[in-house]
């Protein structure tokens, strides 16, 4: 490892209309920014050479993200202040930059540090059946079978059901409609896709596939509220989290 | 956005699409200059998807200088895929331009770039998704004009009934302004649709095919050239970044406009004339700031021919230098077949500009035989080459690319073997200059397109193949291709054969462009992948036979479709062109030899300039 390189973590959000960009467009767009900011970034030895940047977990098409985070590379130290200042001076309306800070270059990566996800679930013109206790017993109900078998591009994938699916979730409804929060685990050995364990979730707590909802039907919206690692540092108890940055 | 912003229809559509982001706007260096009754509010539509329009640098250019005009916004708005134009017809959401989500029927102004023949059905398609009649004659006073121009544009009669206006030449040299200001100026008096149209008339270069047909504008309409090209403002065109990843993903610096070769088949080398080059400072200082400003790893110099730029070298040599370490790359579009373009392939393929991969190199021949390029004037011999492709693979290259063209004027069958032959030759050298370990990697591509001749060209009055006979020679082509290491791929006879029908087309191919569209279905086909079905389906319904219907070859005594439409170049002087053609006599390049008195500098107004020659203007 090279000892003069820095390794800047930046948390920015994928909001707006810039929930419907897809993870390398984000990625994309990203590099731009810091091209754009003047900030030394290192870049790749070999044929190509590319800019050091690296991506936490990927989010979907239309999935928005509160709280998102990004590793660059840099060749020298700029105060993080400095680092900030430049970034927002570049940065795109949809992935706006939260904050910055240094971590050690001996650190994880971001995608093997980050092992949960909040997300949060809108569901408009939700059916009157979809309460509280009907949401947390569907929860229940999945948890009580051993595993989830995901049909996924024609492979059937098998999920460990205590491990994938939350414990618990906290409903919040306004009107018609309904917001659940639940806490996902998230690693680079596969995770359960979000929409897969909703439409699970949908049918242990016999409510309608809402899924398959048309257009002009409400819609259902995913956000990603929060990424969190695992709080390694010594008096943290077991399974504790702990933001990345 | 503004009340009228259809975005709350658009959004849950979105969900439901394949790669949404192409239709949510707000990228870095968009510019939002608010729809507003006071403004003119100008469409630029390119009628294709937006990964492709968003690459057209025609329309970065003009998205950048319409919004420098005051009181007039620019608009962007492109051909959405099938699957939202369908969602957007079962919703009776109208077609609706990016930056401000107003429908496109609202606008003042509907400008779109014709590319290449084959779009024209895509034109239709925009038109009839905005909720606007495809005949101009059906349009009401509230609707936008349409006004079309670009490369297409120059024989507009098989789109003239559906367009309001077409434009001739290069709409950034001032005329662009003359047009909007224009309409702008009068927009407060409500004039009527009719006056619009006569005062869009009295401008140098603009056409009006009512007006024209009812005598009420009689001159020829001649093409405008960009006079002041060259001059010191020039800024990088457009320095907006794309979230979805368009054709071309990278910052455009145009180097050169215009080439003077002299090819007698090419339309590009009459209607762009004549060369002008901006200097070098202007260059690297453009590709050096828009990169900064923009982000973009990647920055292209283009124009017809890059290699042709007088100071190419210093330009490259000084941009190596400042991109070194950056990952920042250079590239340039196309090469001539000669050891220098081979030196500035290495000078891009260097460490330090960021692209050290030795890509493929492209060379076109154009033809197999050395008779049939004097025919066509395109000045390469045949040792030329073969010397520079040994050059290429003794310099460590180990693919390359050939163009070549069948159904070229006078061509025989034994000039279509001939590209086997010197296919053949290049083989060898290829092999015989390689390193022994490297022999394995070679690869040569050889495309063969289908020559169509093309208005305002030498060739204009030149015979086009019915693909029956494009079918013959391709198969000679294919059986005298050597097998070994050789990858062969033509143009679809069917394609090359319908561009012919509406290249040289007149009025009367206007109903079946409108039956194409029709039968398309809202499939766009048409743009991203031809497919001929549509055009046999539409000639079918009109009951008519399309090998009756095309131009294959035209008398030099009958009135061409687009007399009255004049690029500057002098008809004689195309005459004189086919004549050269037949006894393989050579026209050289007026940019740095002889005049050759086409008469387009005099008739424009504009003069040769030569970034080598602005260096010797200074110092003197």
């Amino acid at each position: 490892m090279n000892p003069t390189l820095f390794r800047l973590r930046i948390a920015y959000a994928k909001q707006g209309r810039g929930r419907f960009l897809a993870h390398l467009e984000v990625q994309r767009a990203l590099t731009r920014m810091v091209r754009r900011s003047g900030l030394p970034y290192a870049v790749s030895q070999g044929f190509n050479p590319q800019m050091r940047l690296a991506t936490g977990p990927a989010l979907s098409v239309a999935v928005s993200g509160a709280r998102e985070y990004c590793d660059l590379t840099l060749t020298t130290y700029v105060k993080p202040v400095d680092a900030l200042r430049q970034l927002r001076e570049a940065e795109s309306s949809f992935l706006p930059v939260l904050d910055v800070g240094y971590v050690s270059t001996k650190e994880p990566s971001l995608n093997a540090a980050i092992i949960a996800q909040e997300l949060c679930v809108t569901i408009e013109d939700a059916p009157v059946t979809m309460t509280q206790e009907a949401l947390k017993a569907g929860l229940a109900a999945l948890r009580a079978r051993d595993t989830l078998e995901v049909e996924h591009k024609g492979k059937t994938k098998v999920f460990d059901s205590a491990t994938h699916v939350p414990k618990d979730t906290t409903v919040v409804t306004k009107g018609s409609t309904v917001q659940m929060t639940l806490m996902l685990r998230i690693s680079n050995q596969g995770s359960l896709r979000p929409d897969v364990l909703l439409s699970h979730l949908w049918q242990a707590a016999n409510l309608p596939d809402l899924t398959k909802r048309h257009i002009g039907e409400g819609s259902i919206r995913l956000d990603r509220t929060a990424l969190f690692c695992e709080d390694a540092s010594k008096d943290a108890e077991e399974g504790a989290l702990r933001l990345p940055l | 956005m503004t009340e009228k912003s259809l975005w709350p229809r658009i959004e849950p559509l979105l969900a439901h699409v394949e790669r949404p982001s192409r239709y949510i706007n707000g990228e870095y260096g968009a510019v939002h200059k608010a729809h507003s009754e006071d403004n003119l509010n100008v469409g630029l539509c390119y009628p294709a998807s937006y990964e492709l329009g968003q690459s057209n640098q025609a329309l970065h250019i003009l998205y950048d200088q319409v919004n420098q005009l005051e009181g007039i916004t620019a608009q962007r708005t492109f051909l959405p895929g099938e699957d939202l134009s369908a969602l957007l017809r079962d919703y009776e959401i109208p077609l609706f331009t990016l930056e401000e989500y107003t429908a496109v029927k609202d606008l003042d102004v509907l400008g779109v770039t014709l590319p290449y023949e084959l779009i024209f059905p895509a034109v239709l398609e925009v038109l009839d998704l905005s909720g606007l009649p495809l005949r101009s004659a059906d349009r009401t006073e509230d609707m936008p004009l349409v006004i079309v121009g670009g490369p297409a544009s120059y024989n507009p009669e098989p789109i003239a009934p559906f367009v309001d206006a077409v434009f001739l030449g290069e709409a950034d040299g001032g005329a662009l302004s003359d047009i909007l200001t224009t309409l702008r100026d009068i927009k407060t008096a409500a004039p009527s649709r009719q006056s619009r149209l006569e005062a869009l008339a009295q401008i140098p270069g603009v056409y009006v095919p009512a007006l024209y047909d009812a005598g009420a504008q009689k001159d020829p309409i001649v093409r405008r050239a960009s006079k002041d090209f060259h001059s010191a403002n020039f800024a990088p065109s457009c320095l907006l970044v794309p979230y979805a990843e368009p054709i071309h993903d990278r910052l455009t610096v145009e180097v050169r406009r215009g080439c003077t070769r002299g090819c007698r088949f090419c339309q590009a080398g009459i209607t762009y004339r004549p060369v002008r080059e901006r200097s070098a400072d202007m260059i690297v200082a453009a590709a050096v700031s828009g990169i900064e400003r923009t982000g973009f790893d990647e920055v292209s110099l283009t124009s017809l021919s890059t290699t042709d730029y007088s100071l190419i070298e210093e330009v490259l040599q000084r941009l190596k230098r400042r991109f070194a370490g950056t990952g920042v790359s250079v590239s340039i579009p196309s090469l001539r077949v000669d050891n220098f373009s081979v030196d500035l392939a290495r000078i891009l393929a260097d460490k330090g500009t960021g692209s050290s991969k030795k890509s493929s190199l492209t060379f076109a021949p154009e033809a197999g035989s050395q008779r049939l390029r004097d025919v066509i004037n395109k000045g390469v011999e045949e040792q030329q080459l073969l010397d520079t492709v040994a050059y290429a693979f003794q310099n460590g290259w180990h693919r390359i690319k050939l163009y070549f063209m069948i159904g070229l004027p006078t061509e025989t069958d034994e000039d279509v073997a001939a590209i086997g032959e010197l296919v053949a030759r290049v083989s060898q050298i290829a092999r015989e200059s390689a390193e022994p370990s490297k022999r394995g990697g070679i690869q040569i591509s050889v495309s063969v397109s289908t020559f169509v001749p093309k208005a305002h060209t030498p060739f204009q009055w030149e015979e086009q193949l019915l693909p029956e006979e494009t079918l013959r020679r391709q198969k000679i082509l294919q059986e005298s291709i050597p097998r070994k290491g050789i990858k062969l791929s033509w143009h679809d006879a069917e394609g090359s054969f319908v561009e012919g029908l509406v290249a040289r087309g007149g009025r009367e191919i206007a109903p079946l462009i409108e039956e194409v569209w029709k039968s398309s279905q809202g499939k766009i086909a048409y743009v991203d992948n031809f497919d001929f079905s549509y055009w046999q389906a539409a000639a079918d319904n009109l009951d008519i036979n399309l090998e009756n219907l095309i131009n294959t070859k035209l008398d030099q005594a009958v009135l061409l479709p687009w007399n009255h439409l004049q690029t500057g170049v002098s008809t004689d002087w195309l005459r004189e062109e086919a004549v050269a053609a037949l006894t393989g006599q050579f026209t050289p390049d007026c940019a740095t030899d002889a005049c050759s008195n086409c008469d387009a500098c005099d008739s424009l107004e504009v003069d040769i300039r030569l970034a080598s020659d602005l260096i010797a203007e200074e110092e003197d």
